[in-house]
C-alpha cells in the first residue's frame, strides 16, 4: 500500500536514494531519531552519458548567451531611444537657431539703414569729398615673383576712406 | 478548471506536519477526501494558466497594433508634433557690398477660436487691445461672428507674437508664415521692387527675376516628432543671395542729393544714374519720387513704376555729343572743322535759334568743340546738314534708339523712330534731332549712348544684378547678357571726350567741375511738350558727366523735370547734382586725381624711406 501511494520525484535523480539525496536541513522530527555518528556518505555518481554532458554545456551556454542578448537588446534600445531624443532635441535647438539668425540678420540690416539715414540727415550728402581724402600711391613690392611684378607695375591707389556709416 | 486550480491552490498549503522524507505513507485517515495534484500536474496547470495569460496579451498587443495601429500612431504624432517654421520662400537680395536690401521674414497671423476661449470675449479683447494696438471693440465684434477660425489681424511681428504667446490664453492660435521685408526701405525701392501681402512679386527685380528668386517648397510646415528626421528634410534658413551691381553707399548719397535738388528747385520729379562704361554695370539709379516697399499700399500709383525706364524724353542738349560721333564717323565733319553760327535761322514756317540769343545775340565762327561749349543749337543742325538725312536715319537705326537697351529690370518702354519717309523728306525734322528735339528716348538710353562715346564707341547692356553669390561672394549663376557691339569707331568717340571736357572746363559745364579731376560733360535744357502739342514753359534739364577722362570709367547722367525758378537750365540745376554725386564716386571707387599739381595746394609728397630702414 505505501509502494501504491509512493509519490514520485519531479526530478527523478537516478541511483540516488532518498535518504541521502535529501539535504541535512531536513529536520529529525518528533520520533525521528538518528545515529549521530550515522555520517551523510555521498554516494558515487555514474558518469553523465556524453550527450546528456553536450546538452548540458549547450544549455548553458545558449543561457548566458541569451543572457548577454537580452542586456546588449535592453542597452540597444535604450542607446535609440536616446539618440532619437537627442535628435529631436538638437533640431530644435537648429531650428531656434535658424529663427535667431534671420531676426538678427534682418535686425543689423535695419540698424545700419538707420544708423546711414542718421548720418545723411546730419551731414547731408556732401561726407564724401574728395578733398578731404587720402591718396596714398602704393609702392610696388618685389616679392620675387615675376607676374606680381608686372602686374603692380602701375599699382592702384590705396584709399583712405573716411568714416562713411558702415552701421556698426 | 476551476477546481483543479482549487486543488492545485488546496496543495500549496500543506498541512502543518512535516513530513518526513521516509514517509511517503498515505495521509491519516481522514473524513474529506483529499486530492493530492501531482506536481506534475500542478506544473502543468501553471504553465497553461501562463500561456494563457501570454495568448491574451498577445491577443491585445495585435488588436493594438493591427487593428487600431495607424489611430494610435496618429494620436502620437499630434500628441509630439512640433510645427515647423515655414522655410523661406525667395532668396535674400544685397547691393555690391553685402548689404541687405530684401530678405524674407517670419509674420505671425492671429486665428481666434471663441470657442475655446475660458474667460468672456471682451476680456480677451481687451487683454489683446494693446498688444496688436487694435480698439477691443473691433476684436471684440470679430470675435462674435463665428465661433472659431476669426482671423484677427496678421503681419503680427515675433515680438508681438511672443508676448501674445505668452499671455497664455486658450483658443488663440499664430500661424506662422514667411513674409518679404526690405530694411533699406525707399532707398532701393525702384530697383529691387515689391512683393505684395500674397507673395506676388509685382515690380522691379523681384518680377524680373521671378523664377530665379524663388526657392523651391518643400511640403507646407511640416511638423516633427520624437521620431527620427532624415537630416535632409531639415529646412535651411539659407539661400545663396542675389548680388546687384550697385553700391549702396553710392545709391544712398545719390538719392539725398536727388532729393535736396528736387527740394531746391521745386521740381516735379528727377533721377540720377551712374554707370560703369565698360561692363555696363549700374553703380547707382535714384528715382524720385520712391515709396516704401514694405508699405507699398500706402504709395501713389504713379511712384511704383521707375520712370527712368518707362518714361520717355527729349534728351535735348544732352544728345549733341551723339550727333556730332555720328558726323565724324560719317565722314561729313573732322574735328578741327568750322562752322557759322547765325544765332537764328529759320526753316520754312519754324524758327531755331540758339539758347542765348535772345541774351547775348551771339553769332559767329566755331569750331566743332565751341558748338558743344556754348551748345549752339544753330551749329548742329549746320553740322548735321553735312550729311544726308538718310545716313542720317541709318545712324539713328544704328545706335538702337527705337531699341530697348535690355536691362534687365522690367518695364523698359522703346522710344518709337519717327517714321522714315517722314524723317528724310522734312528738313526741320533733321533739324530739330540735330540739338535733341523732336526725339524721344528714355533716360536710360540716353545714358548707355553717351557710355559709348566714353568707353570708345561700344554700346554696352546696362545691368543691375551681377548674378547669385555664395558665402565667399563667388558668382554661382550670371544672367546672360548680349556682348557690347562697336557702333562708333574709337577715334570718334575720344574726339568727341575730348571736346566734352571742354564744355566742362570753359564751357556751360563749369558747375560739374571737381578740383583735381578731368571731368566731361554736357548740359542740357530741353523744352516740354504741353498736352496741347506744343512746347509750353516746362523745362526737362539734364547733365551727363564722364570721370576720368584719362581713362573713362564712370559716366552719370542727371535728369530733372519741371525744375521751377525763374531760369532753370541743365547747368545750374542738375550740373551741380552730378558733381556732388562724383565727387562721392571718385572716393567710394578710388579713383585718384589726375595729378598731384591739379590739386594746387595742400599735396604731400610721400617720403620716399631707405631701402631696409625704418623710421621711428
Amino acid at each position: 500500500m505505501p509502494a501504491a501511494l509512493r509519490t514520485e520525484d519531479v526530478f527523478p535523480q537516478p541511483h540516488r536514494s532518498t535518504v541521502a539525496s535529501r539535504p541535512l536541513r531536513a529536520m529529525p522530527s518528533g520520533g525521528q531519531r538518528r545515529s549521530p555518528r550515522a555520517s551523510v556518505q555521498v554516494l558515487p555518481r555514474s558518469p553523465l552519458p556524453l550527450w546528456l554532458k553536450g546538452l548540458l554545456l549547450v544549455q548553458h551556454a545558449s543561457g548566458l548567451m541569451t543572457g548577454v542578448l537580452c542586456v546588449t537588446a535592453i542597452a540597444a534600445y535604450g542607446m535609440t531611444v536616446h539618440t532619437q531624443r537627442q535628435l529631436s532635441q538638437a533640431t530644435a535647438t537648429l531650428s531656434a537657431l535658424q529663427e535667431q539668425q534671420q531676426q538678427l540678420t534682418n535686425a543689423s540690416a535695419v540698424f545700419q539703414h538707420h544708423l546711414a539715414e542718421q548720418a545723411i540727415a546730419a551731414e547731408g550728402a556732401t561726407t564724401v569729398q574728395p578733398q578731404n581724402v587720402i591718396f596714398l600711391e602704393v609702392e610696388p613690392v618685389s616679392t620675387g615673383d615675376r607676374a606680381v611684378d608686372a602686374e603692380s607695375s602701375s599699382p592702384p591707389p590705396t584709399v583712405y576712406r573716411p568714416p562713411f556709416p558702415m552701421g556698426y | 478548471m476551476v477546481s483543479s486550480a482549487l486543488e492545485f491552490m488546496a496543495t500549496l498549503f500543506p498541512p502543518r506536519r512535516r513530513r518526513s522524507p521516509a514517509q511517503f505513507s498515505p495521509p491519516p485517515r481522514q473524513k474529506q477526501r483529499r486530492v493530492v495534484v501531482s506536481p506534475r500536474r500542478r506544473v502543468l496547470i501553471v504553465w497553461g494558466a501562463l500561456m494563457v495569460a501570454a495568448l491574451l496579451l498577445l491577443g491585445r498587443l495585435a488588436h493594438l497594433q493591427v487593428l487600431e495601429g495607424s489611430t494610435l500612431h496618429s494620436i502620437a504624432s499630434q500628441q509630439q508634433a512640433r510645427p515647423q517654421r515655414p522655410a523661406i520662400a525667395r532668396r535674400p537680395i544685397v547691393d555690391s557690398n553685402g548689404m541687405l536690401l530684401a530678405a524674407d521674414r517670419i509674420v505671425y497671423t492671429l486665428y481666434g477660436h471663441p470657442m475655446l476661449f475660458q474667460q468672456p470675449i471682451g476680456v480677451i479683447a481687451s487683454t489683446l487691445s494693446p498688444l496688436l494696438d487694435v480698439p477691443p471693440e473691433q476684436l471684440a465684434t470679430q470675435l462674435k461672428q463665428q465661433p472659431s477660425g476669426v482671423r484677427l489681424l496678421d503681419g503680427i511681428s515675433e515680438d508681438t507674437a511672443r508676448r501674445v504667446r505668452q499671455l497664455r490664453l486658450n483658443g488663440l492660435e499664430l500661424i506662422p508664415e514667411q513674409q518679404r521685408f526690405y530694411p533699406q526701405q525707399d532707398l532701393f525701392s525702384q530697383i529691387v521692387g515689391f512683393v505684395n501681402l500674397d507673395g506676388e512679386a509685382q515690380t522691379g527685380l523681384e518680377v524680373a527675376f521671378k523664377n530665379r528668386l524663388s526657392l523651391p517648397h518643400s511640403a507646407v510646415a511640416r511638423s516633427f516628432g520624437s521620431a527620427t528626421i532624415p537630416i535632409a528634410e531639415l529646412i535651411t534658413n539659407q539661400a545663396d543671395p542675389l548680388q546687384l551691381t550697385v553700391d549702396g553707399r553710392l545709391q544712398r548719397v545719390a538719392q539725398e542729393a536727388l532729393r535736396k535738388t528736387l527740394r531746391e528747385h521745386g521740381a516735379k520729379r528727377g533721377t540720377v544714374m551712374v554707370m560703369e562704361v565698360n561692363s555696363g554695370a549700374i553703380h547707382a539709379l535714384a528715382v524720385e519720387p520712391t515709396f516704401d516697399p514694405n508699405r507699398y499700399f500706402d504709395a501713389n500709383l504713379d511712384w511704383l513704376k521707375n520712370w527712368a525706364l518707362t518714361d520717355l524724353y527729349e534728351p535735348g542738349s544732352t544728345l549733341k555729343p551723339i550727333n556730332i560721333a555720328i558726323a565724324l564717323d560719317a565722314g561729313a565733319i573732322d574735328p578741327d572743322d568750322t562752322v557759322y553760327d547765325d544765332g537764328r535761322i529759320t526753316i520754312g514756317p519754324w524758327t531755331i535759334q540758339n539758347s542765348d540769343y535772345e541774351a547775348t545775340g551771339r553769332q559767329g565762327t566755331l569750331t566743332i568743340t565751341d558748338v558743344l561749349k556754348y551748345s549752339s543749337n544753330v551749329g548742329m543742325v549746320r553740322i548735321m546738314n553735312q550729311m544726308p538725312a538718310t545716313e542720317f536715319y541709318a545712324w539713328l537705326e544704328k545706335l538702337g534708339i527705337d531699341e530697348p537697351t535690355a536691362i534687365d529690370l522690367p518695364a523698359e518702354n522703346v522710344a518709337p523712330l519717327k517714321d522714315r519717309e517722314q524723317f528724310v523728306n522734312s528738313t526741320v525734322e533733321v533739324a530739330t534731332t540735330a540739338f535733341g528735339q523732336g526725339i524721344a528716348m528714355t533716360p536710360i538710353k540716353l545714358l548707355q549712348l553717351q557710355a559709348a562715346i566714353a568707353n570708345g564707341g561700344k554700346l554696352v547692356t546696362p545691368h543691375v544684378v551681377r548674378g547669385v553669390v555664395d558665402d565667399d561672394g563667388t558668382l554661382k549663376w550670371q544672367p546672360l547678357r548680349p556682348a557690347p557691339r562697336q557702333v562708333f569707331s574709337p577715334e570718334a568717340a575720344n574726339a568727341v571726350l575730348k571736346m566734352m571736357e571742354a564744355v566742362v572746363e570753359t564751357g556751360t559745364g563749369k558747375a560739374a567741375q571737381i578740383p583735381g579731376y578731368r571731368v566731361a560733360g554736357k548740359t542740357g535744357t530741353a523744352q516740354k511738350v504741353t498736352e496741347a502739342g506744343v512746347y509750353g514753359n516746362g523745362r526737362i534739364t539734364s547733365f551727363v558727366g564722364v570721370v576720368p577722362v584719362e581713362a573713362p570709367r564712370f559716366v552719370v547722367l542727371a535728369v530733372i523735370d519741371e525744375p521751377s525758378g525763374d531760369n532753370p537750365y541743365g547747368s545750374t540745376v542738375s550740373a551741380p547734382l552730378v558733381k556732388t554725386v562724383m565727387e562721392s564716386l571718385v572716393v567710394l571707387e578710388g579713383i585718384p586725381p589726375s595729378s598731384a599739381q591739379a590739386l594746387g595746394s595742400g599735396v604731400i609728397l610721400p617720403q620716399v624711406a631707405p631701402a631696409g630702414g625704418d623710421s621711428n
